[in-house]
């Protein structure tokens, strides 16, 4: 808005106690909304992550899991997921190949388990990556 | 006084407008949208930042799953398999699509002097690559299965293509990733995406500027857990790896993996993974196979020859590169 277009008295008479109140209180509310956001998006609680067939199956806080062990089905079989000390690895595959399990235990974020022919994936996501994909 | 007032009023506004612009960006204006969905006997991950990027993504994976319709030889309405079921018989009428990556694949075959055959699955057959147990053939059934991906009995005609003899079949899974890449590129060039990766069961494309300036790729530890190091790449472009640890086994401490060398039909041995960067999708892919079979000296050589970039590690686990790749590549 072009402000030189106002007359001087109504532009002042816009500015009232209540006015200065509400944009403060504005603009702290939205500092803090930005705050929690940028807050979140660093954050650096590392997940569990095991999607079946694409889709999410189970999340988990990675450093409070509990040492356990997974039983994951899709349509095409079944993987068993160990969980211990923060690191997960599939210990056993109704699969073939088994290439699941010689990828051994992964902790890192962006470090990603594909049992293909199941179609079951476990990654580590959040934290803070330094990567954004891998070739492999 | 009113002039204080003004001061201070447009400062309010300033700082009102600040935030506005700096939540409106957090909060909204980069779209964002990522799909993980297994198509092509891969699993794909692709996330797009921008405008309507859903629809983006939902574009990608129709795409996708057209072009399954044509490498898929697992699937029998797939054309390679129509082409493969007909070998020794006659002539398959295929679409120009096909017609046209079947010319791509067998002018590569020459280019790297005869590296890339498509014409290789009767050889990953008899080691127990396509179904079936894994297993060491004895050296007359590897000659018999050789006599078959002989590359000038692929014809292709117009709109035909043909295998002459009986047992021979062919296999795009050298190309399939990087040519579905390519049309994936078309498709993000055409929308409103501002950016995008995609990784296409390990073979990336990257698109665009990412928040941070540089898009970080992984590259694969070939022997142990996680990654070797970190690959920076700024705008458009694909990387394709290929390694002796995707798909392999191990019998009397050797391990024999899922790429062949068409000159011998055994497993190439000469590297363990190769990563090619390049400008073009097909040709990336082609190349990371092509690289693995000729190992590091032809590797090096032919890459200057093609415009792409190369990093690698040999048998003994030493790095190799171009100079753009070890200026690029922060290792671990």
């Amino acid at each position: 808005m072009n402000l030189n277009s106002l007359p001087q008295s109504g532009a002042v008479k816009i500015l009232k106690k209540g006015d200065l109140i509400l944009s403060g209180t504005l603009l702290v509310v939205c500092l803090i909304f930005l705050g929690i956001r940028l807050y979140n998006r660093n954050s650096p609680v590392k997940f569990l992550e095991i999607k079946v067939d694409g889709e999410l199956y189970k999340k988990m806080d990675l450093k409070n899991a509990f040492d356990s062990l997974l039983e994951v089905s899709s349509k095409e079989g079944k993987v068993s997921i160990e969980i211990r000390d923060g690191k997960a690895r599939v210990v056993d595959s109704t699969c073939k190949d088994k290439l699941c399990e010689k990828m051994g235990w992964i902790s890192v974020t962006g470090e990603v388990i594909t049992c293909l022919p199941n179609r079951i994936t476990v990654s580590i996501t959040g934290g803070s990556s330094d990567y954004d994909s891998t070739t492999y | 006084m009113s002039k204080n007032k003004l001061v201070i009023f447009l400062i309010l506004l300033a700082i009102i407008a600040i935030v506005v612009v700096v939540i409106k960006s957090v909060y909204f204006s980069t779209e964002h949208d990522e799909q993980q969905f297994y198509s092509m006997n891969t699993i794909i991950d692709i996330e797009v930042w921008g405008e309507n990027s859903k629809s983006v993504t939902q574009s990608i994976i129709q795409e996708v799953n057209r072009l399954s319709t044509i490498f898929d030889d697992y699937s029998q309405s797939s054309e390679v398999y129509k082409i493969n079921s007909h070998a020794g018989v006659d002539p398959v009428i295929v679409s120009q699509e096909t017609s046209e990556i079947f010319q791509i694949a067998k002018s590569n075959y020459y280019k790297t002097n005869g590296a890339f055959n498509v014409m290789i699955s009767p050889i990953a057959r008899i080691w127990g690559f396509k179904g079936g147990e894994f297993r060491v053939p004895t050296e007359e059934e590897i000659n018999e299965a050789l006599e078959l991906t002989d590359i000038n009995d692929l014809e292709i005609a117009g709109s035909t293509v043909f295998l002459k003899k009986k047992g021979e079949a062919v296999d795009l899974g050298g190309i399939a990733k990087g040519y579905a890449l390519d049309k994936i590129y078309e498709i993000l060039k055409m929308s409103k995406a501002k950016s995008a990766l995609i990784n296409f069961g390990g073979s990336v494309l990257t698109y665009g500027t990412p928040d941070g300036g540089v898009w970080k790729i992984g590259v694969k530890n070939p022997r142990g857990e996680g990654i070797s190091g970190i690959l920076k790449v700024t705008g458009d472009k694909f990387i394709s790896t290929s390694g002796d640890y995707e798909r392999f086994f191990i019998q009397d401490e050797t391990r024999y993996c899922h790429i062949f060398d068409p000159s011998t039909g055994l497993p190439a041995k000469k590297i363990v993974s190769i990563t090619v960067v390049g400008d073009e999708g097909y040709l990336t892919d082609i190349l990371s196979t092509a690289f693995f079979v000729l190992g590091k000296e032809s590797s090096t050589k032919l890459s200057e020859n093609m415009g792409v970039e190369i990093l690698g590690f040999d048998n003994e686990l030493k790095f190799f590169a171009t100079k753009w790749s070890s200026e690029n590549f922060e290792k671990r």
